[in-house]
């Protein structure tokens, strides 16, 4: 019976165990190997275990059929489990086989001169309620039946699955730059899609799909005001601070670092609905499934050199005739400054300009607007700026799935290990009476049971 | 210069010596473990855990200084959080032993545990406090750090109590005078793994709550939250292993040991395992 030998490795707890170390190592192997990479970038950078690279596609193991296959095994795993448990609930009996209650191990001599109904009204009174008897044992419980909590977060994992395979089967996103006199447009689906991809090769051919505009209205920068200090690089210097023996210096001028960026903008609908918007980093904007989060900025930034006008941008390398090395403005900084002492003042627009030697990198002037600075024997002037937001934007109908089956998971989990659950047996045995109390989850306590029962 | 550049200087100079106060005494309280390790004598144990004590109190009041200074969760750079994971499992272990009469000798994993932490962040972490970048400005950050700290210090109890249970089950004979067996010494190690378990799966399902919020993806594959779900699924391994009677006993205890080591590549370590069998990262890990 090949079905009923399957029906019972795939649902015996040592299978799940042995299954869930695969993924670990399969995991294990993702953060070892440069995920999405290319495979002859990563020749050239001397990756090593190619024919292993090759073999299991590394490089993309979570989209690979070697990551799909285990997580294909554990879901069957999870699911048969979720259904033999749920057979079994059907089968579940809260009275013991009459043999086995003789040979209990944990079974509590009730005195006396305890009747029946005092132990019986004292449960009640402490919130048991009856569960089921027969002639010679009496069930009472209390507290949420851990089992189906139990059985609630596996299946909330098997849901969470779906929803993670749903974002793989479906989602897409892309990057918008908005520059303030330029509208830009982007559409809800994608063809480049893995169900799309399927569904093509299929035969179906590929809808027309909404398009939605957007134009900035304004985006806005704010700053602190931070101060830098000298700290030492080497370990005896930081051990000498420790000591007393040196201390830690400020520099001469503060720094200022980001606080908040944000942008204003008109979203425009397929049907020319026009929307008044902001977005903010962890504040993205939400409408009809698609999410815009503000990623970064951009900037290109005009320089004089040497009487010369000429154009770099933002965060990109370049060279400066007439002087060694490379270079580098990461930003101009504009906006609102929040100041140490609680004030709030516009910013003058300026940016660092860094020398790049070795990797490192060395500040060597600070241009201000409109202000002439001489590096070298080489005049800079920083005259203007032109600055655009970027946003990003994502349709990913896995995200409420994953979110309803994470947030299951967490409850029934946190309620089953936090949680009290008791069973009391009252047992009447060769003319005494007997107590079995079972207790589940951290906070359920036998012993206070027992103590309101009057027995110690 | 400006005076409130001088005054910031100070105290943070100021608050680094206390901090090198704290890991030397985390370092002597190891010591004293050491010694009664080596000696078995319970006054050693008793000073070990009241060591501990006076750390913690001292240990405490830095802390506190840090985010009067900041004015901000005193758990953001590399420097503040080693800090603050040394505080979360001393104080977690404390809790625990204050409940168990006679038991020390976990103490001592605890305290070298936190001697390094405070140490490494003392001799390769820039101390200067920054404010929150926009990225962290978020409702999900405070309970995202304090929560996966809380189950991090639940974990390294549960080690250095199974690691201790350990020398019992190897056949020390010296066991008995440190207290071994003890029941509860026994019982803890899954009671704690219990405790932890939710809350990691919060610190993992709110990171991915957090992601989706500031970069628009729940999950991005990258080595931290890989490790993430590594430590977590070795966890629920164990968990498992205690439900199968005959892995129970055998089995469980170096589940337990090999989840605390994963809990540290996931705090300290994601890229440490790459570096060491020279596969280059070529920077494109978080797609
Ligand atoms: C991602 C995979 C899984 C995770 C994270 C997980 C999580 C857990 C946790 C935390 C516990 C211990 C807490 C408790 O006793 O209620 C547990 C118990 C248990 N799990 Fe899983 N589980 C997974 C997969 C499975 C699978 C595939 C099976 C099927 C064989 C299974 C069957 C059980 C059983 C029988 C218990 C025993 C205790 C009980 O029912 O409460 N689990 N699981």
């Amino acid at each position: 019976m090949p079905f009923r030998v399957l029906y019972r490795v795939f649902t015996s707890l040592k299978t799940s165990v042995v299954i869930m170390g695969l993924m670990c190592v399969c995991y294990l192997l993702g953060t070892l190997f440069p995920q999405g990479a290319d495979y002859d970038a990563y020749v050239k950078a001397g990756g090593r275990y190619l024919w292993l690279v090759e073999k299991l596609d590394l490089l993309h193991l979570f989209t690979s059929p070697l990551f799909f296959f285990l997580t294909a095994l554990l879901v069957l795993n999870l699911t048969l489990c979720i259904l033999s448990r749920l057979l079994a609930f059907r089968r579940r009996r809260e009275l013991l086989p009459e043999e086995s209650v003789s040979r209990l191990r944990g079974l509590i001599k009730v005195p006396e001169d305890r009747s029946f109904e005092e132990i019986q009204e004292k449960l009640l009174q402490c919130g048991f309620r009856f569960v089921d008897a027969d002639d010679r044992q009496y069930v009472y419980g209390k507290g949420l039946p851990y089992w189906w909590l139990s059985w609630l977060y596996h299946l909330g994992m098997v849901v969470a699955v779906v929803g993670f395979f749903i974002t793989y089967l479906s989602a897409h996103e892309g990057e918008i730059t908005l520059y303030k006199d330029r509208e830009v447009q982007f559409s809800k689906g994608s063809p480049d899609t893995p169900l799309n991809r399927v569904l093509r090769a299929l035969g179906r051919k590929h809808e027309e799909v909404p398009v939605y505009r957007l134009r900035l209205k304004e985006f806005r920068t704010e700053y602190y005001e931070t101060l830098d200090f000298e700290y030492p690089e080497t370990v005896l210097s930081r051990m000498a601070i420790g000591l007393g023996l040196k201390r830690i210096v400020p520099s001469e001028e503060a720094d200022v670092s980001a606080k908040m960026y944000s942008t204003q903008f008109e979203f425009i609908t397929p049907e020319g609905d026009s929307i008044q918007a902001t977005t903010e980093v962890n504040s993205p904007f939400r409408h009809s499934g698609i999410t815009l989060y503000q990623v970064g900025y951009e900037q290109r930034i005009s320089l004089k050199v040497d009487g010369e006008d000429r154009e770099v941008d933002a965060f990109r390398p370049f060279e400066i005739e007439g002087l060694e090395g490379r270079f580098l403005i990461p930003t101009v900084r504009h906006g609102q400054l929040h100041r140490k002492d609680g004030s709030v003042v516009p910013l003058t627009p300026s940016a660092p300009l860094y020398r790049i030697d070795n990797g490192s990198r060395k500040k060597v002037a600070v241009l201000k607007i409109s202000e002439p600075v001489e590096v070298g024997d080489v005049e800079i002037t920083l005259l203007d700026f032109k600055e655009a937001s970027v946003l990003s934007y994502r349709v990913d109908p896995g995200v409420p799935v994953v979110a309803v089956a994470t947030g299951f998971v967490f409850l029934g989990l946190l309620i089953r290990v936090y949680g009290n659950f008791y069973r009391v047996r009252v047992i009447q045995m060769d003319g005494s009476l007997y107590l079995l109390v079972s207790t589940r989850g951290l906070l359920a306590d036998r012993r206070k049971v027992l103590r309101r029962l009057g027995i110690s | 210069m400006d005076e409130r550049f001088i005054v910031e200087a100070y105290l943070l100079t100021l608050e680094v010596r206390v901090y090198w106060i704290v890991a030397l005494l985390y370092l002597s309280a190891s010591l004293v473990g050491l010694f009664y390790l080596i000696t078995a004598r319970q006054a050693l144990g008793r000073a070990l855990t009241n060591v501990l004590w006076a750390t913690v109190v001292l240990h405490t009041m830095l802390i506190c200084f840090r985010a009067l200074e900041g004015m901000r969760p005193p758990f953001q750079t590399l420097y503040e959080t080693l800090s603050w994971f040394a505080w979360t499992a001393t104080m977690g272990y404390l809790f625990v032993q204050s409940r168990i009469e006679g038991v020390h000798l976990p103490g001592l994993v605890v305290s070298i545990l936190s001697a390094s932490a405070c140490f490494y962040a003392l001799l390769t972490r820039n101390p200067q406090i920054t404010p929150l970048p926009p990225a962290l400005q978020s409702a999900w950050y405070e309970w995202h750090v304090v929560v996966a700290f809380a189950s991090y210090a639940l974990f390294v109890v549960s080690f250095s109590f199974d690691l201790t249970n350990l020398l019992y089950s190897r056949g020390s004979l010296r066991a008995p005078l440190f207290g071994l067996p003890h029941p509860e010494v026994k019982r803890y190690p899954h009671r704690l793994v219990m405790m932890a378990f939710p809350l990691l799966t919060f610190a993992i399902f709110s990171g991915a709550a957090w992601a989706n919020d500031a970069w628009g993806r729940y999950w991005s594959w990258d080595p931290k939250e890989t490790w993430s779900l590594i430590t977590w699924t070795v966890y629920a391994i164990y968990l498992h292993t205690r439900a199968i009677p005959e892995w129970r006993e055998r089995v469980s205890p170096y589940l337990n040991i090999l989840g605390f080591c994963c809990m540290v590549m996931t705090f300290v370590g994601v890229n440490w395992l790459a570096k060491l069998l020279d596969i280059p990262s070529l920077h494109t890990y978080a797609v």
